[in-house]
């Protein structure tokens, strides 16, 4: 098992969320997420023996008791009970009979949080939420490839065909 | 704002004394009670001199111990405001440009915490005259109250916002955020110096997230009004707990969220952690 502690800019990440807004907005102000609502790291673990990827959003602040917001057959997310915050992410690489093959790890776990954003965005408007999401897919999606490609480059990922 | 400090010292020293006189009196009074004997013909001794059977002493010693502990609650715990002013103190050196606060008096820039309360039994001033609490509320409606302030000035204020289910009527920037639960970038106000026009008050309490009576009334005390305003929200285990709001008589003081990104953080994360621990 590998794990990587990985750093990110949080202040560039912050940016990256401002788009991700669907109420009106004045222009004569800005509302952003607190740096409450922006990771200060990721902690990548990686087992090669189950193909499996877990990526833990690293905050500041106390802990918060947690939920899990998707579950399905290849990727569980746990976000905060009351915050909503992204705290885990997981890929569970072993391949279950009539599955597609997992191609792409990174693919899979961005798709998950659009998904995520998605469900969010139409079912229960969250901006603070939302915008919590749009950073946590640009920070596996800058920062937690390298891990990732690097690991799953050594594994049998790297020997199965993209479904995708 | 509850920043007397002698008043609570005196509240939480009078509450420990009747919690500690009158929680003993019961437990004596108790087992008194239940056994016949010297200890009984005492208690019962006691309580005729105060022109009361037993029952009845112990009943106001019960009300003693509840006083003495609504006195400690209404305290608070004083650890939190030693934690959490200089804290304020601390934000403020960081959140406004320096050559301003150099030059200015301290409260003309400052840091104030406001708490979420879901009840207050009382308001004062009246917002209508019917009705403490405002048209259609109550004191269940939810309310943001100051709760500490940096520097050593402006403390004794009666502010008090809104902070409703409906949220789309919360008041004032410290609604706003609360609603929100997001930073506040930098809201640069109308300069009310100069005796301002009807249209200008409107403008204010529309930036403001005010009505425009609370403008009217602070003009009329000749108070002066903020010229920029900015906040950001304190959670307690992912909870909203309360708000931070930066506010200057300067309309380009407050620096922008990127260069305060690290204080605003370290104020988060202490505040939650004070509030967690003392409040």
């Amino acid at each position: 098992m590998k794990t990587e502690w990985i750093g990110v800019d949080p202040r560039g990440l912050r940016t990256q969320a401002l788009e991700c807004d669907p109420g009106p907005r004045r222009t004569t102000t800005r509302e952003l997420p607190s740096p409450y609502d922006v990771p200060e790291g990721l902690k990548v673990t990686i087992d090669e023996d189950t193909h499996s990827v877990e990526i833990q959003f690293i905050y500041a602040g106390e802990s918060e008791p947690l939920v899990t917001a998707v579950s399905d057959r290849e990727v569980q997310i746990q976000i905060g009970r009351h915050s909503r915050r992204i705290h885990y992410l997981r890929l569970d690489g072993e391949r279950i009979p009539g599955s597609r093959p997992i191609g792409d790890p990174l693919k899979a776990l961005i798709e998950a949080i659009d998904k995520l954003i998605e469900t969010t965005v139409y079912s229960s408007p969250d901006a603070r939420a939302c915008a919590n999401y749009v950073i946590a897919r640009a920070a596996v999606q800058e920062n937690a490839h390298k891990a990732i490609s690097s690991a799953t480059a050594r594994s049998s990922y790297g020997h199965r065909s993209s479904a995708v | 704002m509850r920043n007397n400090h002698k008043a609570r010292n005196l509240a939480r020293g009078a509450g420990t004394l009747l919690v500690t006189v009158f929680g003993i009196a019961l437990t004596w009074l108790g087992t008194a009670s239940k056994v016949d004997g010297v200890l009984k013909n005492a208690a019962t001794f006691l309580a005729n001199l105060f022109g009361t059977d037993l029952g009845g002493l112990l009943f106001l010693s019960a009300l003693g111990v509840g006083l003495g502990e609504l006195l400690r609650v209404w305290a608070g715990d004083p650890k939190f405001y030693q934690f959490a002013e200089p804290l304020l103190d601390s934000l403020r050196r960081y959140a406004f440009a320096a050559n301003y606060l150099a030059q200015d008096p301290e409260h003309h820039h400052r840091a104030t915490l406001f708490r979420y309360r879901r009840f207050k039994w009382w308001v004062w001033p009246w917002r209508k005259w019917c009705n403490p609490w405002g048209a259609g509320r109550g004191p269940f409606s939810g309310w943001l109250e100051p709760v500490a302030r940096s520097g050593h000035a402006t403390k004794k204020t009666r502010i008090l916002f809104l902070a409703p289910d409906d949220a789309d009527h919360a008041e004032g920037i410290a609604g706003h955020i609360w609603r929100c639960k997001r930073e506040l970038s930098a809201i640069v106000l109308p300069n009310m110096n100069s005796p301002p026009t009807d249209a200008q008050i409107a403008e204010y309490a529309e930036q403001s997230w005010v009505d425009v009576s609370l403008i009217k009334r602070y003009l009329s005390k000749q108070s002066s009004l903020p010229g920029s305003m900015a906040g950001f929200p304190i959670f307690k285990s992912g909870q909203i707990w309360g708000v931070v709001v930066l506010d200057s008589r300067r309309q380009d003081a407050i620096k922008s969220p990127e260069e305060n990104f690290v204080a605003i953080k370290i104020t988060q994360t202490l505040m939650e952690r004070t509030v967690a621990v003392h409040s």
